[in-house]
């Protein structure tokens, strides 16, 4: 009898388990994080490690950007890339042309869009040279102009030292991309979609 | 003994089956009412009785048909089956019928006119504490038609510069049905012009045909400025206004936006006048307006605003931007903000 007893216990138990396991099915959408932090991109945590092959291993971390599913404002993210052999500012925006993760937003980079290569001058001025399929490709409107040139001027001006960003394609100047946001001068941060 | 043990444990293997599917929540009730929002208008209240509290519910527009209106509960099932098919009151909505999808239901209330004209909104009332339900009430308007012959008595007199946004060489964002960008600000802009001119305007378009301002495939700068430049050479423009359609990657981006420039006070009260008075029309996502770095903008001496009607790239906005009612709507918005700014002024 107490055999028996241990069983029906042991079978209460199991019952109970299975009902506390059958859910609704309602599960609560995750809501859309807002990220309004500004920081300093390649400041911190900046370790120079060796590698098995003795190889110098430049790990940074970078706090790039996507735009939101509505197109609304930029969604932060977070990378650690390596340095070896590319500068920060390419690092970066190759990030950015991989598109995000799950959850990190939605993809806004036209397709094929290749970076050729940046650089920076005294006034702190980057420029970024890309393929001829960053114009090509682009699909217009305002709200994709914004949250494309937004999220590449804006996580490139996480570097303390960039004051703002000219863009280029395939070597020539980039005026505007396709008839609404003014390019012919550097674009400083654009803070009213972060 | 192990018979014993047996029965008693398929007979509460069968207990949790039942605790189980009690748990999934149904749809119990369906009332409606019409109520009234002010002295001449009236609207459609719905109520739909629920057992489940903190039910997953989405409201919008069919997106395959534009006189519709789709409810989805999720994960929810139809107890009763009078409530398949349920007529309205015919005039604010024909007739909303249930039907189960799968796991979810599937409400469609289907309205005698264009769901660009209906203001509707939704809100899950549960009852505290309870385990009793909740119930999710729908009230739908028709926004009232407002006719052709508008009086904006206080834009007599004022220089105002229409840009319609592209045309020519570029088409501007198209839509996934095909719908160009530049076709729809063309016939908005034609819109905003007449009425502006019948109530005494001096109307400048920057293009009245499908062409390049500046030329054929020139560079997008020089197009620009073109469209700045007959602004700009005008003797006293008041206001200058640009017409776009917007476009995202993603298809179901969507809503109403109007853009200025950052230093200018007015453009931004023109930007918030006309803004109000197209989402008050379209019932659409307000996106609000912000400033932006944009070309034309930047580089016009008077106040400037950039509208954003709705999006192309969104099969539902895309049909409505081409629709002559949803035009015609959005034009005599646009109209009654910049009556307002000047009234204001
Ligand atoms: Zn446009």
């Amino acid at each position: 009898m107490n055999q028996l007893r241990a069983v029906l216990a042991a079978l209460l138990v199991i019952g109970l388990l299975i009902t506390a396991g059958c859910g609704t099915g309602q599960e609560n959408s995750q809501s859309e994080q807002q990220n309004n932090q500004i920081t300093a991109n390649g400041l911190a945590d900046t370790k120079s490690k060796s590698s098995a092959s003795g190889q110098q291993l430049k790990k940074v971390k970078l706090i790039i950007y996507f735009p939101n599913e509505n197109g609304e404002k930029l969604l932060a993210a977070d990378r650690t890339v390596n340095l070896a052999g590319t500068d920060k500012y390419s690092a970066a925006v190759n990030e950015l042309l991989q598109g995000p993760k799950k959850g990190e937003g939605t993809n806004v980079i036209p397709k094929n869009t290749q970076l050729l290569n940046t650089g920076i001058d005294n006034a702190g001025i980057v420029t970024v040279n890309f393929n001829n399929a960053f114009v090509k490709n682009f699909t217009g409107g305002s709200t994709g102009e914004l949250m494309l040139i937004g999220s590449i001027v804006d996580t490139l001006t996480n570097f303390q030292e960039v004051k703002a960003v000219r863009f280029y394609v395939e070597g020539k100047p980039l005026d505007a991309l396709s008839g609404h946001m003014d390019l012919t001068a550097p674009v400083t941060r654009i803070k009213n979609i972060l | 003994m192990s018979k014993k043990i047996i029965f008693l444990f398929l007979s509460l293997m069968f207990l949790v089956q039942a605790v189980c599917s009690a748990s999934v929540p149904t749809v119990r009730d369906f009332r409606y009412s019409i109520l009234k929002a002010s002295a001449d208008e009236n609207y459609l209240h719905m109520e739909i009785k629920l057992d489940s509290v903190n039910q997953k519910y989405n409201l919008q527009v069919n997106p395959d048909n534009n006189k519709q209106l789709l409810l989805t509960i999720f994960n929810t099932r139809l107890k009763n089956d009078n409530l398949k098919q349920i007529d309205l009151d015919g005039t604010i909505a024909q007739q909303i019928s249930f039907q189960q999808k799968g796991n979810d239901i599937q409400a469609v209330i289907s309205l005698p006119y264009n769901a660009g004209l209906a203001d509707y909104k939704s809100h899950l009332l549960s009852q505290e504490r309870h385990l009793s339900g909740s119930a999710l009430t729908i009230d739908v308007k028709k926004m009232p038609n407002k006719p052709n012959n508008m009086s904006l008595s206080a834009v007599a007199g004022h220089t105002i510069v229409l840009d319609p946004g592209h045309g020519g060489s570029d088409s501007g964002a198209v839509g996934p049905d095909g719908i160009m960008e530049k076709t729809i600000t063309l016939a908005v802009a034609q819109k905003v012009y007449n009425i502006l001119v019948s109530n005494g305007a001096a109307v400048v378009m920057t293009r009245t045909t499908d062409k390049d301002v500046y030329a054929p495939n020139d560079s997008a700068a020089e197009e620009l400025q073109a469209r700045v430049n007959v602004a700009e050479f005008l003797k006293n423009t008041d206001i200058f206004i640009s017409i776009h359609a917007n476009s995202f990657t993603n298809p179901t981006a969507n809503g109403t936006e109007t853009f200025y420039y950052g230093p200018s006070y007015q453009g931004q009260q023109l930007a918030s006048f006309v803004q109000s008075e197209m989402i008050q029309a379209n019932g659409l996502t307000d996106r609000g307006t912000s400033e932006a770095n944009f070309y034309v903008l930047k580089h016009t001496s008077m106040p400037s605003i950039l509208i954003e009607l709705a999006f192309i790239s969104n099969y539902n906005e895309e049909s409505l931007l081409n629709s002559d009612t949803f035009q015609t709507l959005m034009a005599q918005a646009i109209c009654r903000g910049i009556n307002k700014y000047f009234q204001a002024e």
